[in-house]
C-alpha cells in the first residue's frame, strides 16, 4: 500500500493511459449520422450522448440536430457538451437555431443558451433583431449576451436600447452593461433616462450611478 | 494567482479612478481576480506595459480592442501582465490540508480501501504539485499505509513533464518546505540545487497532455481527484469550455477538482457543483447526470 504507479505504463508520452479496448469501440462508427442517432437515441446514456455532442463539434451537417437535442436533454453535463460542442462550430445557423431557446419555458436552458450565444461571433448579426423582438424576456436576454459578446457595435446598441426601449427592465439591464462599455458620449442619454420612467427608482438610481462612471471617460 | 508582483519598468499612466473601475470589474468578470485599491499603483504600471508593448495610444483604445475588438492576443497579454506565473512547492497547501483532511475520506468511502486512488496534477510543470501532493499523502495521511495511490502529472510542454522527471529543485522552489521535509525527501546535487527523493520519482508519473484536446484527454478516465490550479485563466472561453468538459470526462461521477484559489468554475461551466469544504471549497463531478 502507498504511492502506485499503473502497471502499464508505456514508453511513449502521450496516450500511456488509453484503455485500447474502449479507444477502438470509440473510433469504430463514430461518424457523423451515427453520433448523431447518439443524441435522441432511446435508452442512450447521458455519458454517451455528451461524448458524441463533443465529437459533433465542428460539424455544420449535425447544427439543427444539436440544437434540437439541447432543448429535450434532461442531463446538465450533456445540454452542456452540446452547447459547447455548437459554440466551436459557430456561425448563423447556429445562432438562429439557438436563438429559439431564448423563448424557452425552462430558466436554465434560457440562462445556458445566452453564455453560448455570447461566445459566438456571429450572434452580433442577429442581435438587431433581437433586440427589437416584442416579448421584453428576449431583449433582456439579449442584453446579457451582450455582456460578453465581442463586438465594436455593443455599445451603440445597448446605447439604442437605453434610449428607445420602452420596457424599464431592458433599459435596466442596459445601463448595467453600459457602465462597462460605454464612454462620455453616452452621458446625455444615460441621464435623460429616468425622465422615462418617472416611476421606476431603480432606473434613476442606476442611471445616476453610471453616469457617474462614464464621466471619468473619453469618448471612443 | 496574485497580483503583486511582475511590475514593469514602465512609468504609470494617468488612469482616471472611473478607468480603473472599469479595468478591474472586467477583469474580475473575466479571471474571478479582484484588485483590492490599494493594488491601484502596480495595476496602473502594469497597464502601461501593456499600452507600451500594444499599438494603441490610450487606454480608451486599449481596452475597447480587448473587449469588444476580440484581440484576444492582447487580452491575454494583459492576464498574464497582471498575474504571477511561478510554481514551488506546498503552493496554496491549505488546498493540499483539504484534499488529506476533507476529500480524500469522502474519497475513499466512495471506491472503498480495495480500490486505487487516481490523482491528477495538470499543468504539473516541473512537478512540484504532484510531488507535493506525495508528501503531503505521505506525511498527513495515515491510511496512505493501507490505500493505494497513483499520482500522475501531466503538462503540454515535454520540457517541463522531462524536468519533473528528473526532479530537482533551486531553493527558490523549496522555500516552503520545513528544513526537516525538505531533508527527509531531497538530497543535494551539483549546483547548489536538491533532487527528490527516487521514491518519489519513481511513485509519480509523468506524461505530456493538452487539457484542450478531447481525443487525447478521452484516454485519461476515471480519475478521484484532478487538481487543475491557475490555468483556466490564462484560456480564451472557448478553450475554458471545451478544458471543463475534458476535466469533468476524466473524473469519475463524484470525483473532485481543484482550481487555484482566485478561479471559479462557476463562470466558466454549470456542469460541476461547487463543494464547500471548511478550508476550501471543491468542484464535483455530480454522481447523477439524468438518464
Amino acid at each position: 500500500m502507498g504511492l502506485v504507479k499503473r502497471v502499464a505504463v508505456a514508453a511513449s508520452d502521450i496516450d500511456t493511459d488509453i484503455d485500447t479496448d474502449v479507444a477502438e469501440r470509440r473510433a469504430a462508427g463514430r461518424d457523423v449520422p451515427g453520433l448523431i442517432a447518439t443524441l435522441v437515441a432511446p435508452g442512450s446514456g447521458a455519458d454517451a450522448r455528451r461524448w458524441a455532442a463533443l465529437d459533433l463539434a465542428g460539424e455544420p451537417a449535425a447544427v439543427h440536430a444539436l440544437c434540437a437535442a439541447v432543448a429535450a436533454e434532461g442531463s446538465r453535463a450533456a445540454r452542456d457538451a452540446m452547447l459547447t460542442a455548437l459554440v466551436e462550430t459557430g456561425g448563423e445557423d447556429v445562432v438562429r437555431a439557438l436563438v429559439v431557446h431564448l423563448r424557452s419555458a425552462g430558466a436554465e436552458l434560457r440562462n445556458a443558451v445566452v453564455e453560448a450565444l455570447a461566445q459566438i461571433e456571429a450572434t452580433a448579426l442577429v442581435v438587431p433583431e433581437l433586440l427589437a423582438d416584442p416579448d421584453p424576456d428576449v431583449r433582456i436576454l439579449t442584453v446579457m449576451a451582450l455582456a460578453s459578446l465581442r463586438s465594436p457595435l455593443v455599445p451603440s446598441w445597448l446605447l439604442a436600447v437605453v434610449r428607445e426601449d420602452e420596457h424599464a427592465n431592458v433599459c435596466g439591464a442596459a445601463l448595467g452593461e453600459l457602465a462597462e462599455v460605454g464612454d462620455a458620449s453616452m452621458l446625455a442619454a444615460v441621464e435623460a433616462l429616468p425622465a422615462r420612467f418617472p416611476q421606476d427608482p431603480f432606473i434613476a438610481f442606476a442611471a445616476r450611478s453610471v453616469a457617474e462612471r462614464l464621466a471619468g471617460r473619453e469618448a471612443a | 494567482m496574485s497580483a503583486d508582483a511582475a511590475t514593469s519598468p514602465a512609468s504609470a499612466p494617468h488612469l482616471s479612478d472611473a478607468d480603473f473601475d472599469r479595468f478591474r470589474d472586467w477583469f474580475y468578470r473575466r479571471t474571478g481576480v479582484r484588485f483590492a485599491d490599494s493594488k491601484r499603483y502596480f495595476i496602473d504600471k502594469r497597464i502601461a506595459a501593456c499600452l507600451a508593448e500594444s499599438e494603441h495610444d490610450d487606454f480608451g483604445a486599449w481596452f475597447t480592442a480587448i473587449r469588444l475588438g476580440g484581440d484576444q492576443a492582447l487580452e491575454m497579454r494583459a492576464i498574464a501582465r497582471m498575474t504571477v506565473h511561478e510554481t514551488y512547492f506546498m503552493r496554496e497547501d491549505y488546498q493540499l490540508s483539504c484534499l488529506v483532511d476533507e476529500v480524500l475520506p469522502e474519497v475513499v468511502d466512495d471506491v472503498g480501501l480495495d480500490a486505487t486512488v487516481r490523482i491528477l496534477s495538470l499543468p504539473c510543470s516541473t512537478g512540484d504539485e504532484p510531488y507535493s501532493i506525495g508528501i503531503s499523502l505521505l506525511e498527513r495521511w495515515p491510511e496512505i499505509e493501507t490505500v493505494d495511490v497513483e499520482i500522475v502529472g501531466m503538462d503540454i510542454d515535454a520540457e517541463s513533464v522531462a524536468a519533473a522527471r528528473e526532479g530537482t529543485y533551486g531553493a527558490r522552489a523549496l522555500q516552503r518546505l520545513s528544513p526537516e521535509l525538505s531533508r527527509r525527501y531531497f538530497a543535494p546535487v551539483p549546483g547548489d540545487r536538491r533532487q527528490i527523493s527516487a521514491d518519489l520519482r519513481s511513485a509519480v508519473s509523468f506524461r505530456v497532455g493538452n487539457v484542450c484536446d478531447t481525443q487525447q484527454m478521452r484516454a485519461y478516465r476515471g480519475y478521484d481527484v484532478i487538481f487543475c490550479r491557475n490555468l483556466l485563466i490564462y484560456f480564451d472561453e472557448l478553450s475554458c469550455r471545451r478544458a471543463a468538459e475534458n476535466l469533468f470526462g476524466m473524473l469519475r461521477p463524484g470525483g473532485f477538482l481543484f482550481l487555484g484559489h482566485s478561479e471559479s468554475m462557476s463562470r466558466i461551466s454549470p456542469i460541476f457543483d461547487p463543494v464547500r469544504f471548511p478550508t476550501a471549497t471543491v468542484y464535483q463531478r455530480p454522481f447523477e447526470e439524468g438518464s
